[in-house]
This record gives structure tokens, C-alpha cells and sequence, in this order.
């Protein structure tokens, strides 16, 4: 099948798809920047156990393959009796992941900080969460706009995950596979669904690369 | 300041004072209860689904497949 016939046959269910794609990277991104602002804080926190289960949070998510944990959360967790919907295995899997990197990327932001100005911030009697909330957080997410950028794409093409469980309506990966098991789609059903995520990537980067313009702090 | 590997981490408090060193006693005892509550759960809910069965753990026990 050309590009066109598959657009006038199936352009509909590709738009479908591609909402759904924006749908979950959006949730995702959201759910992972604020589970990744969370463990950040527990992480700098002086209470040990605290740093510690922030440590090994981002260990055991950072290193866990997205596959791997989508099949532990559709397969393993009914044996525990906890079913829960395609959908929101999806989601979990797809911020889980994310919010692991999010957490290293505000940490690598936050070692830009000088420690004058948090030595600064304690020697006029700020509380540790006075700190946290007006001195760090402002600059760490300042600093890693550009990451983040990256992060909001990489979860993008991580919620190509939901085409390995049966969704509806499905993800522009799952499309894929249900135009070609239908009909003959071959490659160029792919090459839609490739130029949808290159659109959105490109569309992503551009605006990461105006907001980061625009909050850069210029030394 | 930047002798060692001194981080962000140490930055953020200096030595706690008398006071301050109780309420982060308090602190580290209640996020250590809340933190083994949440794993006793997880065991229990293994616990209660039977998945903590020996025949699912027996054959980490064995040497050879």
C-alpha cells in the first residue's frame, strides 16, 4: 500500500494514535517530574533512610529495562491479586522509568550550585524546605531544562511500550501493527508513524530550546 | 571548601544543634517505621496470595537446573 492509500484508509486511527502518544508522554512526563522532584528531596534530605530509599529508587528504576517492568506489571502483579488496566500499567511503567532520570538530572543541576550561595541561604536562618523551595529547586529546574527536554522525548518513544499490550485506541507503535495485520502496510505503515514521532521530537526539542534560552542563568 | 568530594549534599546543614538532633531522631525513626510498613506490606501481600510458597523458591536452593 502507498502513503496515501494507508492515510485515506487509515488517517483517522493514525490521528487517534498520535493523541493517545501525546496523551501518555504528557501524563508520563507530568507523573515523572513531580515522582522525580519528590525523590530528589528525599535524596538531599538529612534523614538517612530517606536518602537511602531515594538512592536505591533511582538504582532499581534507572537500570530496570522498560519491557522488563511493563511484563512484571501486566503479568506478575495479578499474582499478587493488584489487576490493574492495560493503560495504567503502561503509565506506571512509562513514569516509573522517567522519574528515575529526572531525579539524576535535578541532582546534576543542583551540584551546579554554588555552595556559597546555600551557606548564603543557611546564615540568614533559612529552614532546610526554605532552602529547598527558594534557593535550589528554582535553579536546579533552571539548569536542567535541556535534560528535561531529552527526558520529555526519551518518554515519548518510551510509551512505544503500549503497543506490546492490546490498548484502545492505541498508541502510533501499536497502529503499526494493527494496520499490518489487516492489511499489507509493510514498511510505510512504519514511515507514518516514524514521521508523526519525528514531528512531535523536533516540535519538543524546539520548545525545550526556547525555554532554556529564556530561564538560562547567565554566568 | 572543594578539598574531597564534597557535595551539594553537605552543603544544605551544617552540624545539627542539641534540639535539632532530637527532632531528626524522631524524624529518621518515623521514616524507618514508615518505610518497613511499606515493605511488611509488600511481604504480606506475597504472604497472602501464596507466592511466598516454598515450591516458587525451592530452586534457587538447587545447584544445578
Amino acid at each position: 500500500m502507498s502513503v496515501f492509500e494507508l492515510l485515506s484508509q487509515y488517517g483517522g486511527k493514525y490521528m487517534l494514535a498520535l493523541l493517545t502518544t501525546w496523551k501518555l508522554t504528557f501524563l508520563a512526563f507530568l507523573l515523572a517530574l513531580s515522582i522525580g522532584i519528590i525523590i530528589t528531596i528525599m535524596r538531599i534530605c538529612p534523614i538517612k533512610p530517606l536518602r537511602i530509599a531515594g538512592d536505591f529508587y533511582v538504582q532499581i528504576f534507572r537500570n530496570i529495562p522498560g519491557a522488563a517492568l511493563l511484563i512484571v506489571l501486566v503479568y506478575a502483579l495479578p499474582y499478587l491479586n493488584l489487576v490493574w488496566s492495560y493503560y495504567v500499567c503502561v503509565l506506571t511503567a512509562t513514569s516509573l522509568i522517567p522519574s528515575a532520570f529526572c531525579s539524576e538530572y535535578l541532582m546534576a543541576g543542583m551540584n551546579t550550585i554554588g555552595a556559597g550561595q546555600i551557606e548564603a541561604a543557611r546564615s540568614l536562618g533559612m529552614t532546610f524546605f526554605k532552602i529547598i523551595k527558594n534557593v535550589v529547586l528554582p535553579q536546579a529546574l533552571r539548569f536542567s531544562v535541556l535534560p528535561m527536554t531529552n527526558l520529555l522525548v526519551a518518554t515519548m518513544l518510551t510509551t512505544a511500550l503500549a503497543s506490546q499490550v492490546p490498548m484502545n485506541p492505541t498508541d502510533l507503535t501499536g497502529i503499526v501493527s494493527y494496520i499490518n495485520t489487516r492489511a499489507v502496510g509493510g514498511v510505510t505503515a512504519f514511515l507514518i508513524s516514524a514521521i508523526l514521532y519525528c514531528i512531535t521530537a523536533v516540535f519538543i526539542g524546539q520548545v525545550g530550546n526556547l525555554i532554556d534560552r529564556k530561564v538560562r542563568i547567565l554566568r | 571548601m572543594s578539598t574531597g568530594n564534597f557535595s551539594i549534599r553537605d552543603a544544605l546543614y551544617e552540624a545539627p544543634g542539641p534540639k535539632t538532633k532530637k527532632r531528626m531522631i524522631i524524624a529518621t525513626a518515623i521514616s524507618l517505621a514508615v518505610l518497613c510498613w511499606l515493605l511488611f506490606l509488600v511481604i504480606r501481600q506475597f504472604y497472602i496470595t501464596g507466592q511466598l510458597g516454598a515450591k516458587y523458591w525451592n530452586f534457587f536452593t538447587t545447584y544445578a537446573t
